[in-house]
């Protein structure tokens, strides 16, 4: 392939030249570069630093709960913690690690050279260590973070009626002055991906050629576009209210709470999809890939993803059934449909796997991972959409288990088989394959161990956002088996880091394309080039490469 | 680049056998508690049709996740060629859209009944006539940072300032201790008849939650949400608030006593005549000073003493209160009695709270 001497842009890899450059002019180079790929690279570090913060946070929870009527921390700090950790988890983990992934991926699968604006690029990666230290900063503030969870529901994230805060301190005024710098982020990410994917795509690759990953990515930076503006506008009149006397929450002024509500959940269960949506576009790529077939149904495929993404704006308010101010039985309805295109996803990919000729590596497992913790994740939503069911299970533990399932899945699963997958395309070495299947039976049993008695407790009645519950209740032996499943995934995300740590500079030289992949990205060299690609594929198909690397198939129509 | 073929198919099957034992673990042990109302009986009948059904689909399709990854692996004598290269069927995609699509509109069904069944209550006109049986009960609750309230409408006396006081259960409010756990309230409920319940919040939004009954509805300021309930057992339940309402939110318990109907009715006209009694002292007590006052003609004190008779109110409530918790809490009898006296003035402030509002 590219027989490329030395480029000034160079990452350390294969066929490179390694040039040694004073710390300083690297230092440079990447505070001021605007290549989507080192952008990406950034992303993904960033999100790291920060999914350890948030991990320490859950353990902090896990330590707290695993016994009743423990003292390990104060109520103050257990309310602080979730609150920084459910942020942090969506705000800077979940959602920078997402825009890592497509960042990268992206401009290789449409076969551009950068995203459509290089400079807003870097904007949006630098505003997330940004708002990340804003949110931090909450630390070092006299009443510590904000402790009023991450939906932040007046009137406690408000202040009463004689203007004193429910909450005392600016944990809550930093707290949204981060969450509008994530969402200008994550919104300027948004129209640049769409701008890329629209006006950059390679000669040939039409709409319908796309791969799933950087479609998801596409209808994810529509919901993103949607949603995000309107809680960047609600959390503006939540200061307003706070701190120059706004009262659009305080009914004693004619405000109404229920108000933030809607607000909130109108982004708020959006960002599910936002968060799960790439993910199972990453699934998708891989699936086919180790089963050594095309994906089934991709033209279905992307008609369900576009369905979720429509019918996942109009279920917010099932979020809000035991508010009392909601017509129950619509947003019953409209929850109960999203299973249908979720459904019709899991027996696409079940189906791809048919009569395929599958290979486990560490991404497949990741793979499969995903949609065995994800289904269960998806059944339990059905619980709750039930309406009179979610009057029970509303804010216990059944809930906590529910979404951890499912963004568990799409978080640790997921992203760890898109990173199996696409470390030796990032940096041209693979990662150790016998670390990543120990860390699969380790975070299988982990999420299982974790989040299954959570289900059972809550079943039980066990309240979330409590830092204690007294013996009687009997929720301890749930409690403590899950604070140890904790140990289990906190050591899959240690031998993760290592395994990425010692593969960049040791591990096994990949090749180009050493999965025999599908979609664009792997036509160039791995890592690719700082213009990505010296010649493209004719593209006659969503599986450019294959089509390439697999003429017999082509040949007999057979493709 | 053809990679080595491989037959490890040994992590997905030792899944299978994880999975199984999983789910039979989860079999057990999962469910709700038994329910104490009949609208919880509801609840519980659309659980155990939703379980079943979740069940069904999740041992279906991690089954054929499964069998499909084991049964078409990679085997060791792989020749490399490629399998067949099937993108789609229309007809299967129809049918696995229409398949969930009918699972999710019976669902729909059963929970549309169930929305229904939880929804109903007696409609305004009537429910005064019940009450006036004895057939029905309202109940007015309270929830403010971090202490529940519960009030009797239909038992309630006139007190020496003329304003109607119902029979009160009033918990210790946890605010001037926040990090002890507080003692819990015990609200009575009668059992058999249908009891419409208020919520009302003075401060943030709470959650009022009996698990045993399987229902929680939020006290939301601004608002007054109500819904009913027919208790079918009795007993002791706990009940705790289950919106986060801030520093000692957890602490936000109550404990529900359902009791035979007879002896619920007994006991709250007692405690009826038990106010209109010291109501009456009360209103006595202000005459004969009244009645001194003008006497002695030189004294300008009136404002004082309807004060003190009205503390007196409070705390002959607070008494009631803290002699059901000895009955039902016994863990901590010590730390009980030095909560009392130190928050002997928080609940009154949240009692001052209550009325000011109301």
């Amino acid at each position: 392939m590219t027989t490329h001497t030395f480029t000034p842009d160079q990452s350390p890899g294969v066929g490179a030249v390694r040039v040694t450059r004073p710390y300083r002019a690297v230092f440079l180079d990447w505070i001021t570069t605007t290549d989507h790929k080192k952008i990406g690279t950034m992303y993904a570090i960033a999100a790291s630093v920060f999914f350890l913060i948030g991990g320490i946070l859950a353990g902090i929870m896990r330590i707290q709960l695993a016994i009743p009527e423990n003292d390990f921390v104060t109520r103050d700090v257990f309310n602080q913690s979730f609150t920084m950790h459910g942020t942090i988890m969506v705000f800077l983990f979940l959602m920078p690690m997402l825009a890592a992934l497509g960042n990268w991926m992206v401009p290789l699968q449409v076969g551009a050279a950068d995203m459509a604006y290089p400079k807003v690029n870097a904007l949006a990666f630098w505003m997330i260590p940004l708002g990340g230290t804003v949110l931090l900063l909450s630390y070092l503030m006299p009443n510590g973070p904000h402790a009023g969870s991450w939906v932040s529901y007046p009137p406690l994230a408000d202040v009463s009626e004689s203007g004193t805060a429910f909450l005392p301190g600016h944990g809550v005024d930093l707290w949204i002055g981060a969450i509008a710098i994530l969402g200008i982020s994550s919104t300027l990410g948004s129209i640049n991906f769409i701008v890329t994917v629209y006006k950059m795509r390679a000669p040939g690759m039409t709409m319908l050629r796309v791969p799933i990953f950087t479609w998801t990515v596409i209808v994810q930076s529509f919901l993103a576009i949607f949603s995000l503006p309107v809680v960047t506008a609600g959390l503006a009149m939540l200061w307003i209210s706070r701190n120059l006397g706004g009262r659009f929450f305080d009914p004693s002024a004619g405000g109404d709470p229920i108000l933030y509500q809607h607000i909130f959940w109108y982004f708020g269960h959006p960002e599910v999809y936002i968060l799960v949506l790439p993910v199972m576009g990453v699934v998708s790529e891989i699936i086919p890939v180790f089963s050594r077939k095309p994906l089934f149904g991709y033209k279905a495929f992307i008609f369900a993803t576009l369905s979720i993404a429509a019918l996942g704006t109009m279920v917010w308010a099932h979020h809000m059934f035991t508010t009392g101010a909601i017509q129950v039985h619509f947003f019953a309805f409209t929850s109960f449909l999203i299973s249908v295109p979720t459904g019709v996803k899991m027996f696409n990919w079940t189906a791809t796997m048919y009569k395929g000729k599958i290979e486990f590596t560490s991404a497949m497992l990741f793979a499969l991972g995903f949609l065995m913790m994800f289904l269960i994740g998806g059944i339990t939503g059905v619980f709750n959409a039930t309406g009179g069911l979610d009057f029970s299970l509303h804010d216990t533990y059944f809930v906590v288990s529910h979404f951890h399932y499912v963004l568990v899945s799409a978080a640790l699963f997921g992203l760890f088989a898109g990173f199996y997958y696409w470390f030796p395309k990032m940096s041209g070495r693979m990662l150790n394959e016998t670390v990543g299947k120990v860390q699969f039976v380790l975070l299988f049993l982990g999420v299982n161990f974790t989040f299954l008695p959570q289900m059972l407790v809550g079943l039980d009645g066990m309240p979330r956002r409590i830092p204690t519950y007294t013996e009687e209740e009997g929720w301890g032996l749930g409690n403590l088996i899950s604070s140890y499943g904790y140990i289990l995934i906190a050591l899959a995300a240690i031998l993760f880091l290592l395994n990425v740590l010692l593969s960049m500079r040791r591990g096994k030289i990949s090749g180009d394309n050493p999965w025999d992949a599908y979609a664009l990205e792997w036509a160039t060299s791995s890592p690719p080039p700082y213009y990505n690609f010296d010649r493209l594929p004719l593209i006659r198909s969503e599986r450019p490469v294959f089509d390439e690397n697999h003429p017999e198939a082509v040949a007999t129509g057979d493709h | 680049m053809r990679r080595s073929p491989t037959n490890d198919c040994r992590i997905p099957s030792a899944l299978f056998l994880l999975l199984g034992a999983t789910v039979l673990l989860a079999g057990c042990a999962a469910g709700q508690p038994d329910s104490i109302t009949e609208e919880g009986d509801s609840v519980r009948s659309l659980y155990k049709w939703v379980f079943g059904l979740a069940v069904l689909i999740f041992l279906a399709v991690e089954g054929a996740i499964l069998f499909m990854a084991v049964k078409f692996r990679r085997r060791k004598n792989d020749d490399g060629s490629l399998p067949p290269q099937i993108h789609g069927d229309n007809r299967l995609e129809v049918v696995w859209t229409i398949t969930p699509l009918a699972i999710v509109l019976v669902l729909f069904v059963l929970a549309y009944q169930n929305i229904n069944d939880l929804q109903a209550e007696v409609p305004a006109d009537e429910i005064q006539a019940l009450v006036d049986q004895d057939k029905a009960l309202r109940v007015d609750v309270t929830g403010l940072q971090w202490v529940w309230q519960f009030a009797y409408p239909d038992f309630a006396w006139q007190n020496s300032e003329g304003d109607m006081s119902p029979v009160k259960i009033l918990g210790e409010n946890t605010n001037t201790i926040p990090e002890t756990a507080g003692s819990v309230p015990t609200l009575r409920v009668p059992l058999g008849i249908p009891v419409q319940f208020k919520l009302h919040a003075l401060d943030v939004i709470h959650s009022f939650y009996i698990p045993q009954t399987l229902y929680k509805l939020d006290a939301v300021p601004g608002r007054v949400n109500h819904f009913e309930m027919t208790f079918t057992e009795t007993g002791i339940y706990n009940g705790q608030c289950a919106e986060l309402c801030g520093t000692s939110h957890a602490d936000m318990r109550f404990r529900v006593e359902v009791m035979p109907a007879d002896d619920f009715f007994a006991w709250a006209a007692s405690e009826q005549a038990k106010g209109e009694t010291s109501a009456l002292a009360d209103i006595a007590a202000e005459e004969a000073e009244e009645a001194a006052e003008a006497e002695a003609a030189n004294d300008d004190g009136t404002g004082t003493s309807a004060n003190d008779s009205s503390e007196e109110n409070t705390e002959s409530a607070t008494e009631d209160t803290s002699g059901t918790e000895t009955e039902t809490n016994p863990a901590s009898p010590g730390e009980a009695t030095s909560n009392a006296t130190d928050t002997g003035s928080g609940v009154e402030q949240a009692d001052q709270v209550l009325s000011e509002r109301e």
